[in-house]
């Protein structure tokens, strides 16, 4: 299948909750290559006004997946130097917390709301007035807590009237815990100088629960800067500096960075993350992070500081991406409805926990992780209390009885790999048992797993099933799009042949996620066996183009030896861990990924050291920036 | 002569010292000495997912479309309140209409009342199913989580050019967390609406935070208020150095942060210039403030609209319950303690023995009353020679079309227009339907907003940035406009 142009990718957000059908003769309806292209955002036409806040730069950026896969995998001598552009990145809610002084009950008021693919991309990432007025509100309810505790004031502070010179002195503390760096000289002298005035404004106390609390509505506080250090090289790259790049790699595996736990005022990770991260922290300060050997270690330290659970669990960050890419975190935002009578022992917040303790075993396993993920029928299951809730949880798994711990075999017709999993299945599906969603879960696989991109549904079509109540989803899905069914279906199989192949083969499974060989018909009166046969179509890779497989098994199958899927699976991994889309600028780290990838038969760590050690990952443009103090 | 001395003396009022005391009342004194219209204001309330066609459609239009269908076709099926019966060719005006349930709260103010009915908003649905989040009040596409466009309420406070303090202010409800209800500073989401395109605005939810942002200058604890300003002191250089490191694109979100500081700062001295006219109508705060139930707390933002409008604070306000698909769980407890979450009602999912359409048409019901407190609490402020609320244009809509899985081509909106505000009324209320999509006259809800451009005072024919392949007439509607 030939790359789509680059026009015709478009950033995918519109729900495909529904399945599409009457794609034909609906009014106004534009075809696929009308689709609004990619960088002409209504943003452009908006005038820019004295009181509106800035427009973005660029919304709906191009997508990553149009590029050419191949390309971005072809390293050779002419290949540009990879590099990153010199950056800003707001801070995470996640990030932000850890970050938080402790005492206050209230954390920063940052939402996770996403608008690209993964939560690393901060692009979009702003501080609105809405929230710097409500981050004011709370910082000012951490001011008097801080000061009551004083933990860790220099003693010049026992006096009522401090001078200067004390205050600039407190201010470098201070703000080296906040800001988890050391200031710069004017940092900590602006701040001085305001604690100075506030004191003499409005008394000792206020005063300096004031200075105390202005470093966290700061933009240094809510933002992380990654500028590069010092001249450029020959390439026209920085380095990163050394509390840049520490703060990197730390946030790359977890949510907690250097400078954790030396103070009252913040929860200090556990160990061996606490650690690896007071290693890390050492050799910043000694400036001993320069190259990748010096690097490597450190980033090896804190990917293996996995949190001591009673199920195996990765890293915070590590953990995230699999979530992240795989998706099945949306589970328990998925309303579920019928046909067994079983809502009410539906309890889907177990399946997240559960495919948690999956990943997290196959990645600290680390023998062909991606083909694990994908073929595994090893389920781990955490433990889950009480008794009650064991007997509730067991059901979408086709298990007898209670919810097993520990690792079960899951029988070798049912079950292969995380997509089998009911985890994965329910985020993927409708509502009812006459949506399991084959063109959506077709869609996500398309997108995510080949890293291809389906056009985006054209304005005016009306995309739902028709509601045969005696018929398949399958027959009503092809009733809609298929060619075969009806010639006028042409101009939706163009789209939908993208997709259905893809997602026909999961119907071996229901919208909870559980095995199923008869289909519960609309009317529930009816059932009929399960057909999930399919031809795969359209996809840049010999294993896969025109295979036929019997079932998502099958399929699974042919994905674990696709270089499809293997490619796509490291890119996905560059865009979270780097934060960005690739380029064909990171070719050769990309290249380098494969190379290490292959070389170790699949370890996801090695891939990741590689990741956090490559140009990519290290080196800012100098042409957007100027060096940062450090 | 005495009438010209006057005016420069409460001009000067109004711009001296006294303004910082008398600021909103003066402003109206200033308008009507000068003979100037008051300020126009719009509340539009928007009801998560749909507002269905059978809950809102009075039975004198629907027996008038079936009469028109007859008409054309004596062997037509039976009307219902649906698009695929919509298929006469012009505008179906109804007037002299009986409320249904879902709004017979309102019935005290049916003859300014409109029902609009037959609409379109494809652009919003993109595909159909659930909610159209931002593409619903700005009639443009959006990708995931972030808006296409600017809505209607953002545009028209845009283009009134407004001074408030909040050129545009969403409050709302949805589910919160138990320990969220009522926590000060918390409680803002982001949905459907938004300043621009690709920068979502945020709705408050608490109404304790609500109540705070608005009303803070004047809390028995004032002083928190007062440092905010302090805190502010000094902020801009330290990121006036971080962004002018930086080049590109990047600089930009350095930008929005020394936007948000300088409007943050703007907004804190336009608050304290009102501080007279804040103690006089600060609505006190309850305990359905923190109440578990969304409904309560939404009555409670309806109170606060209310008092904001009142004080001047703002002249456009979004009153969103349960918007986005974020809106689904929203639980109507207050209605029964075991009620299903929103989506499983949508779903018709029975309770009580009473399938979830029954309890929607009650959450509408609620709504309606809530939306006559509002326009009854407005109707006690003397403005000119009327009241606030005859220069007030409610409009009650709705963020998902014609039902839950939507093909959006049939979306209801509910016009309650104050007496100074330019559109169409008749004694015992109008419903007006549209001809069906394909149809030369079906017409748009980009048309409907034009409309309420058009009755805010702004001239806009053009609002929306939908395709111009599906653009079917630009322009408001005339069957609406006085």
């Amino acid at each position: 299948m030939s790359t789509p142009p680059a026009h015709l990718i478009v950033a995918l957000g519109a729900s495909l909750s529904a399945m599409t059908v009457g794609c034909n003769g609906a009014i106004g309806d534009a075809t696929p290559d009308e689709a609004p292209p990619a960088g002409d955002s209504p943003t452009s036409m908006l005038p820019p006004t004295d009181d509106a806040p800035p427009t973005p730069p660029d919304p709906l950026p191009l997508d990553p997946n149009g590029l050419d896969q191949r390309r971005l995998f072809e390293c050779g001598a002419r290949s540009a130097p990879p590099r990153t552009a010199p950056r800003v990145l707001r801070l995470t809610p996640s990030q932000l917390a850890h970050r938080w002084p402790r005492g206050s009950e209230r954390r920063p008021p940052f939402g996770s709301d996403p608008r690209y693919r993964y939560s690393t991309d901060a692009r979009d990432a702003y501080v609105d007035d809405a929230a710097l007025s409500l981050l004011i509100q709370r910082v000012l309810e951490i001011g008097p807590i801080m000061v009551a505790r004083r933990a860790g004031w220099p003693r010049c502070l026992d006096d009522p009237a401090p001078d200067l010179e004390c205050l600039k002195h407190w201010a470098r503390g201070h703000l080296t815990e906040a800001l988890r760096r050391p200031p710069s000289e004017e940092e900590a002298e602006d701040l001085g100088m305001f604690a100075l005035d506030a004191i003499g404004r409005s008394g000792f106390e206020e005063g300096l629960a004031l200075a105390a609390a202005r470093p966290f509505v700061g933009s240094s506080f809510l933002f992380r800067t990654e500028l590069g250090r010092g001249e450029p090289d020959a390439d026209g790259r920085r380095l990163l500096g050394p509390f840049e790049l520490a703060t990197a790699i730390a946030y790359a595996t977890g949510d907690d960075t250097i400078h954790t736990g030396h103070a009252a005022f913040w929860t200090a990770p556990e160990e061996p993350r606490e650690a690896a991260l007071d290693a890390l922290e050492a050799a910043a300060a000694a400036d001993a992070l320069r190259t990748p050997d010096e690097i490597e270690g450190h980033v090896r330290a804190l990917v293996d500081a996995t949190p001591p659970e009673d199920a195996p669990i990765l890293p915070a960050n590590v953990l995230r991406f699999f979530r992240e890419y795989l998706g099945y975190s949306e589970v328990s935002r998925v309303f579920k409805s019928g046909p067994y009578d079983r809502d009410r022992d539906y309890r889907p917040g177990y399946f997240e926990r559960q495919l948690d303790a999956m990943v997290s075993q196959a990645v600290i396993d680390d023998d062909d992780v991606l083909g694990t993920l994908l073929t595994s029928r090893s389920f781990w299951f955490a433990p889950v209390a009480p008794d009650a809730e064991r007997v509730r949880g067991a059901w979408p798994f086709n298990l007898e009885g209670t919810l097993p711990t520990g690792v079960v075999e899951m029988p070798a017709d049912q079950r292969s790999g995380v997509l089998t999993h009911p985890g994965w299945l329910a985020s993927h599906s409708g509502n009812q048992h006459v949506d399991p969603h084959p063109v959506h879960r077709g869609k996500w696989i398309r997108e995510n797993m080949l890293c291809e991109t389906v056009p985006d549904v054209p304005i005016g079509v009306d995309a739902r099933l028709p509601e045969f109540p005696d018929a398949t989803v399958r027959e009503r899905l092809a009733a809609a799009t298929s060619p075969e069914a009806a010639p006028e279906n042409e101009y939706c199989w163009s789209c939908h042949r993208l997709m259905d192949p893809l997602g026909i083969p999961f119907e071996m499974f229901d919208h909870y996620g559980r095995f199923r060989r008869e289909e519960v018909l609309g009317d529930e009166t009816l059932t009929a066996p399960v057909d999930a046969s399919s031809t795969l179509l359209a996809i840049d890779d010999p294993v896969l183009d025109g295979a036929h497989v019997e079932d998502a098994l099958e399929m699974m199958a042919l994905f674990a030896e696709s270089e499809r899927v293997e490619l796509c699976f490291l890119r996905q991994m560059f865009r979270f861990f780097v934060g960005r889309p690739e380029t064909y600028e990171d070719a050769c780290t990309l290249a380098r990924m494969r190379d290490v990838h292959l070389a170790t038969g699949g370890s996801f760590r090695e891939v990741l050291v590689a990741l956090l050690t490559s140009d990519s990952f290290l080196y800012r443009d100098s042409e957007f920036a100027t060096a940062g103090g450090e | 002569m005495a009438k010209h001395r006057r005016r420069t003396f409460l001009k000067g009022l109004a711009l001296g010292a006294g303004g910082a005391v008398l600021g909103p009342l003066v402003g109206r004194l200033v308008a009507s000495a000068e003979g100037l219209p008051a300020p126009r204001r719009l509340v539009l309330f928007v009801e998560g997912d749909t507002l269905h066609p059978r809950r809102v459609m009075p039975p004198e239009a629907l027996a008038n479309l079936d009469a028109v269908r007859r008409a054309a076709d004596p062997g037509a099926r039976t009307a219902e309140p649906r698009a695929r019966f919509y298929t006469h060719d012009v505008p179906l005006v109804t007037e002299g209409i009986t409320l249904n349930r879902a709004l017979e709260p309102l019935a005290a103010y049916r003859d300014r009342m409109t029902i609009v009915q037959g609409l379109s908003n494809k652009i919003a649905g993109r595909g159909g199913g659930h909610t159209g989040d931002f593409g619903s009040l700005s009639c443009s596409p959006g990708a995931g989580r972030t808006p296409g466009g600017q809505t209607i309420d953002w545009h028209i406070a845009e283009r009134l050019a407004s001074e408030r303090a909040f050129p545009c202010l969403a409050v709302g409800t949805k589910d919160l967390d138990v320990d969220e209800i009522g926590s000060s500073g918390g409680g803002r989401f982001y949905a459907t609406t938004a300043r621009a395109a690709g920068l979502p605005a945020p709705i408050y939810v608490d109404p304790t935070s609500t109540h705070e942002l608005l009303f803070g200058a004047v809390a028995a604890d004032a002083s928190a208020f007062h440092r905010r300003g302090e805190l502010m002191d000094g902020l801009r250089e330290g990121a006036n150095r971080a962004r002018d490191a930086l080049g590109g694109d990047e600089r930009h979100k350095l930008e929005v942060y020394l936007h948000s500081l300088e409007s943050l700062r703007d907004r804190q001295s336009k608050i304290l210039s009102l501080e007279e006219a804040l103690r006089r109508n600060q609505p006190t705060a309850t305990d359905t403030y923190t109440s578990p139930h969304p409904l309560v707390r939404l009555e409670a933002q309806f109170d606060l609209a209310a008092a904001a409008l009142a004080t001047g604070l703002t002249d456009v306000i979004l009153i969103a319950s349960g918007t986005s698909d974020r809106g689904f769980s929203v639980r109507y407890t207050s209605l029964s303690e075991e009620i299903p979450v929103k989506h499983g009602l949508a779903h018709n999912g029975s309770h009580d023995g009473l399938p979830g359409d029954y309890w929607l048409t009650e959450v509408h019901h609620r709504h309606s009353a809530m939306l006559a407190g509002l326009i009854a609490k407005l109707e006690a402020i003397p403005e000119g020679d009327g009241t606030l609320a005859d220069n007030t244009l409610v409009v009650s809509t709705c963020d998902g079309g014609e039902t839950h899985h939507a093909s959006f081509d049939d979306w209801a909106s509910v016009l309650l227009p104050g007496r100074n505000i330019p559109l169409q009324t008749a004694a015992g209320g109008r419903s007006v339907i549209y001809p069906q999509l394909g149809k030369d006259n079906h017409r748009q809800m980009s048309n409907l907003f034009n409309t309420i451009c058009h009755a805010m005072g702004v001239e806009e024919d053009r609002f929306g940035h939908e395709d111009a392949d599906i653009r079917v007439a630009e322009g408001p509607l005339p069957e609406l406009l006085a």
